[in-house]
């Protein structure tokens, strides 16, 4: 955690918190650190509100569609239910929508009552890919949003039930394009920024990305891998994370040192940088911006 | 109607050609503010417009509408036989230019006209501030059937059976269909269409805000017994047609809709296979088709209807008597694919011709996943009144008052519907018949507004100059909006009323007093860019809410953060209308802040509380107190929808009820006092710890103030099916002398005796309770005129390990 905002820091980026809370460990680097407000609105105060630039609402993420976050019993030590204060050892489930919002104009509110207690924050809204993200895309525009986050089902995730994995909502190759049009069509897209996440894994994949239409992607497990991840799926458990990254138990947790991690984490953009430029400079253009929307220089190939 | 009567009716439907866009995508509903009343006098028109201004933020201008039933015969130029008898068409051309050959092919061709003119409206659209699209040109028709086009239609439909006013309206909706599918086909050019064709009832929308309409069509002196309004936020599209904005009609209906279905193409089959065939393009005009389907092909008695729509679920199913059970089965089986699946909340106004009156129906969905508020007052005019937001209702009956002092401006009683429940199936009716007003719930059960015997009026002196006798007159004053409960039921609107006025009256005039000589320091929106610091801790800010609007940077919230940055810590804060935020954004270590509210506050207030402590004097709306960390909120009222969502901290004491789904996921140790009950889901997710090693808890007393003003146990403490479901943490302490709650009604939790620690956590909080409420703990302890030990009145729901929640691997 500590490493990615370092890193994130270091490059004049953002890292976020994620749903539990934020971390006093975190506070030196408030100026990089997105703070997230999810359906369980764990760890949300006013206080975590007021410090962050950018405020995220995660209505939902890719990887488990239509349900909240998971964090189950074994993670769940002391010193987490102490932050998210709750009971230790009991799994603690996101509800699946946000209580209060069952509505468009519901979500109007929600935005406004966060800009009431941070004026000057941006507004992030995180969802999945159904059918209709595009009206989503629109109503969370005129509602107040100035980021759009659409995740999609390739991402990996913390805990989530092997049905919901892959099997619920749109390929972001999909969502992306069409969230892009759309917000053309109603004369927005300037207005609105349209991040994507899940499974970006490379370099090339952003670049896929803003191909068909995000303005940026958001990165997950990658940073993970730059860490020395080896994808062994346990993140789920107490002590399963062989190499000390998805867990929240203190032994394990010691295995990264903040610095190395935040190294690796730099060199990883620091590589897909490289990689970009080169990608851009072969296909004749003089700014990543360009590219937006450039699906004409995409090919599609069914894997052969 | 004879047996085959309905089948008959749905089968003369077969000649009208299905819309060809059929197959194409619907707009989304989205959300909305929608607000309805009913009086036994008609009320002008220009009284809802305040409501509906104060809604603004439930809409986004691309759509909005009213609909009034009861109309006055001589206002639109006709006599009452014909207002009685004759159907009232209503045709907006949007190309005006069509005008002639619409009415020779759909109108006088078989239509009896008696009247027919076009409406009032201003002459230039641009007058009304902000429309941006000129309203279409709308013609009224005073018309009946031709006799001989409905003889011809009667006999090639064999609908001889029927009642011939039956075949008539059957006849009245095709011709609408019909002209509707030809001159307005949602994707094609757009030239006219029939807004509504009821009886004694008109529709009139526009690609606007609804007060607009009111405005255009000068409908301000317009006087009707029923008026319903919308205000739409549809989440697609940039210019808008007309005819997607609601109220939608039916036969007789007019309906409008705050919320969403997810099983449109599934209800949109249902009708098809009953050649009904929707043609805006919204999902909402599904539900009054629907409506129109149950009531007047099948004749389904209201609670019926209602049932199909909102079934009866879980608990409050198996509560029903046995009879009921089966025919709601029954109903539930043919209607499960036409039974609208969303969060949804109905206001349907209708006029009601079986039984000569006219109707104004709330009626919520099962979950209860939209606000709704019930109301009504009586003052030697009885008024009802349903919308998504209190202080909608609050602003038309302040708009009443300005011209009439029978009204006041807060009603007798508040209300929520419990969806779907066997207490009062989630639906209310107000029904005005013959200069008179009823209200029943879904079940006809007559709901009481018997006024006891006359009491002493509350007389209240008149305030006098002196900052010491300005406290002692806001102590008095506040007191008695504090304890308006103890009133019988009949003066407590009109104590709030005198009260808030003296109170009122005290601080507009503060700011001719001398600055150095008192406390108490006066602002309001023309001063606010003046507000310095205050010259001590001591000194109170005394804010005058009305004309801050309700969010941005220049909301009364907003204002109150600048303030409590320039050192101000005390507040006073009235005339609330309805703006949102209250209390927000004042951050961690606002210990010594103190804030007074009064009026008519709106959503969202107090959330994030950390620290300061606001007392409300009268209810409270939806998300009241969410993320609450610290600090102290009491209040005089009811709360609404997800009060404490996601609390940490802090301690709330409620003298009425709350809503749906109170502490829901919250944590940490917040400490709640509700003396009423919750319509369900309390305290869903609660995840608290143990209260005895200081973590958080809820009392739920279950006691309310009967019409005499005495404290009398509710039917039960707790009526809903879902009591602390997948709680992991935290505790209930119920007051349920009688047991009446049972293990049935949680949801993986457990009931137990209190024990002596329990007890010794708990009785500070009814101590305070008592203090700031005067509900005395020995009343609390009280049950059927003995004092019990407390084990015997108190029970606690406490928190089980649940497999679900103990670490599953995937």
């Amino acid at each position: 955690m500590l490493s990615r905002a370092i890193a994130a820091k270091t490059w004049q980026t953002f890292t976020s918190t994620g749903e539990g809370g934020y971390p006093e460990e975190l506070v030196p680097y408030k100026d990089h650190v997105i703070t997230q407000i999810a359906t369980g609105l764990f760890g949300v105060r006013e206080e975590t509100i007021s410090r962050a630039p950018i405020i995220e609402f995660k209505y939902a993420q890719g990887a488990k569609p239509g349900l909240g976050g998971h964090l189950l019993g074994d993670k769940n030590t002391p010193a987490v239910a102490r932050k998210r204060e709750a009971v230790p050892w009991t799994s603690l489930f996101s509800p699946f929508p946000f209580h209060s919002v069952y509505s468009v104009e519901d979500h109007k509110k929600h935005i406004d009552w966060v800009k009431t207690i941070n004026p000057e924050a941006l507004i992030s809204v995180k969802v999945s890919t159904p059918s209709d993200v595009d009206m989503v895309a629109v109503g969370s525009y005129y509602a107040g949003a100035n980021i759009i986050n659409l995740d999609g089902g390739y991402g990996g995730t913390g805990a989530a039930p092997e049905i919901a994995k892959k099997n619920i909502a749109m390929p972001i190759e999909y969502a992306i394009p069409k969230v892009h049009r759309f917000l053309i069509e109603e004369g927005i897209r300037d207005e609105i920024v349209l991040l994507a996440s899940g499974g970006i894994r490379t370099a090339d994949d952003t670049a896929k990305s803003i191909a068909l239409g995000a303005d940026g992607v958001i990165i997950g497990t990658s940073e993970l891998v730059a860490l020395g991840c080896v994808r062994c799926g346990n993140c789920e458990s107490g002590r399963g994370c062989p190499r000390g990254i998805a867990t929240t138990d203190p032994e394990l947790g010691q295995l990264i040192d903040p610095d190395w991690g935040a190294q690796r984490i730099i060199n990883l953009y620091a590589a897909w940088q490289k990689r970009l430029r080169l990608l851009l400079h072969r296909l004749g253009l003089k700014d990543i911006q360009a590219l937006r929307g450039r699906t004409d220089l995409l090919r599609y190939s069914d894997g052969r | 109607m004879a047996d085959r009567d309905g089948f008959r009716l749905i089968e003369s439907k077969k000649r009208l050609a299905p819309p060809e866009h059929r197959s194409r995508k619907h707009a989304m509903e989205g959300g909305c503010g929608v607000v309805g009343l009913a009086c036994s006098e008609q009320i002008s028109g220009r009284h809802l417009m305040q409501s509906l201004i104060q809604m603004h933020n439930r809409g986004n201008s691309k759509g909005g509408g009213v609909a009034a039933f009861g109309l006055n015969p001589a206002q639109l130029g006709v006599s009452p036989q014909i207002i009685e008898e004759d159907y009232i068409l209503q045709v907006a051309y949007l190309d005006p230019g069509c005008r002639e050959e619409v009415e020779t092919e759909f109108i006088f061709s078989c239509l009896e006209i008696d009247e027919h003119y076009r409406l009032p409206s201003l002459s230039d659209f641009r007058e009304v501030k902000g429309l941006e699209m000129e309203p279409p040109e709308v013609w009224r028709y005073f018309c009946r059937v031709r006799k001989e086009v409905l003889d011809h239609f009667i006999l090639t439909n064999s609908l001889e059976t029927l009642a011939r006013e039956k075949a008539e309206e059957e006849f009245i909706t095709q011709n609408t269909f019909a002209l509707n599918n030809k001159y307005y086909s949602s994707l094609g050019e757009k030239r006219a269409f029939i807004l509504s064709h009821g009886r004694n009832m008109f529709i009139l929308k526009i690609v606007g805000y609804a007060e607009q309409v009111i405005e255009y069509y000068q409908l301000e002196s317009l006087e009707a017994h029923v008026w319903i309004g919308h205000q739409r936020y549809p989440t697609k599209g940039r210019v808008w047609h007309p005819g997607g904005a609601h109220p939608f009609m039916g036969m007789n209906e007019a309906l409008v809709h705050n919320g969403d279905f997810a099983n449109y193409h599934s209800i949109a089959e249902f009708l098809a296979q009953r050649n009904i065939f929707p043609l805006f393009l919204t999902d909402t005009e599904v539900s009054v088709l629907l409506f129109d389907l149950f009531h007047r092909i099948y004749e389904y008695p209201l609670e019926y209807i209602i049932e199909a729509l909102a079934p009866t679920t879980e608990r409050d199913f198996h509560l029903l008597p046995e009879k009921k059970k089966k025919i709601y089965r029954a109903i539930q089986a043919s209607h499960i694919h036409s039974s609208p699946d969303g969060p949804w909340f109905f206001i349907i106004g209708q006029t009601n011709t079986r039984e000569k009156s006219f109707k104004l129906l709330g009626i919520t969905d099962t979950s209860m996943l939209r606000p709704q508020v019930f109301a009504f007052q009586e003052n030697g005019v009885r008024i009802g009144l349903v919308a998504s937001e209190k202080q909608a209702i609050d602003a038309l009956l302040r708009s009443l008052h300005a011209e009439d002092k029978r009204f006041l401006p807060y009603a007798d009683m508040y209300w929520n519907a419990r969806g779907g429940s066997h207490t009062d199936g989630g639906a209310f009716i107000f029904s005005v018949k013959d200069n008179d007003l009823t209200i029943t719930d879904k079940f006809g059960r007559r709901i009481s507004t018997k006024k006891e015997h006359d009491c002493p009026s509350v007389s209240l002196s008149a305030p006098k100059a002196q900052d010491r006798e300005i406290t002692e007159k806001l102590v008095e004053f506040t007191d008695v909006i504090d304890s308006r409960w103890r009133l019988p039921i009949k003066e407590r609107a009109k104590a709030l009323t005198a009260a808030e006025s003296h109170l009122n009256q005290i601080f507009l005039s503060l700011p001719e007093r001398d600055r150095t000589k008192t406390r108490y320091h006066y602002t309001d929106w023309e001063k606010k860019d003046t507000l310095d610091s205050p010259q001590s801790e001591q000194e109170i800010l005394v804010v005058n809410c009305v004309r801050f609007p309700s969010e941005g940077d220049r909301s009364i919230s907003r204002f109150m953060v600048k303030a409590l940055q320039l050192g101000w810590k005390n507040f006073i804060t009235f005339n609330w209308r309805g703006q949102r935020f209250c209390g927000c954004g004042l951050g961690p270590g606002s210990e010594d802040v103190r804030i007074d509210v009064f009026g008519s506050s709106g959503d969202y207030l107090g959330s994030g509380l950390d620290g300061a402590e606001i007392a409300v004097h009268e209810s409270v709306q939806d998300q009241v107190a969410q993320i609450m960390k610290s600090g102290k909120l009491v209040i005089y009222g009811d709360a609404g929808q997800t009060f404490m969502y996601g609390a940490k901290g802090g301690e709330a004491y409620v003298l009425g009820n709350a809503a749906g789904r109170p502490l829901i996921n919250a944590v940490g140790a917040p400490r709640v006092v509700i003396n009423g009950t919750c319509l369900d889901y309390l305290a869903e997710s609660f995840m608290a710890g143990n209260p005895l090693e200081g973590g958080g808890f809820v009392v739920l007393n279950g006691i309310t103030f009967n019409p005499k003003g005495e404290i009398v146990e509710l039917d039960s403490p707790y009526p809903g099916g879902n009591l602390f479901s997948l709680a992991s943490g935290g505790a209930i302490y119920i007051r349920d002398p009688f047991g009446r709650v049972e293990e049935g009604q949680l949801n993986g939790g457990r009931l137990t005796e209190l024990s002596d620690e329990d007890w010794a956590l708990i009785l500070p909080y009814l101590k305070e309770n008592e203090r700031l409420f005067k509900i005395p703990v020995k009343r609390l302890l009280t049950a059927n005129g003995e004092v019990l030990p407390f084990e015997k009145v108190y029970r606690k729901v406490e928190a089980v390990e649940l497999k679900i929640l103990a670490g599953i691997h995937y």
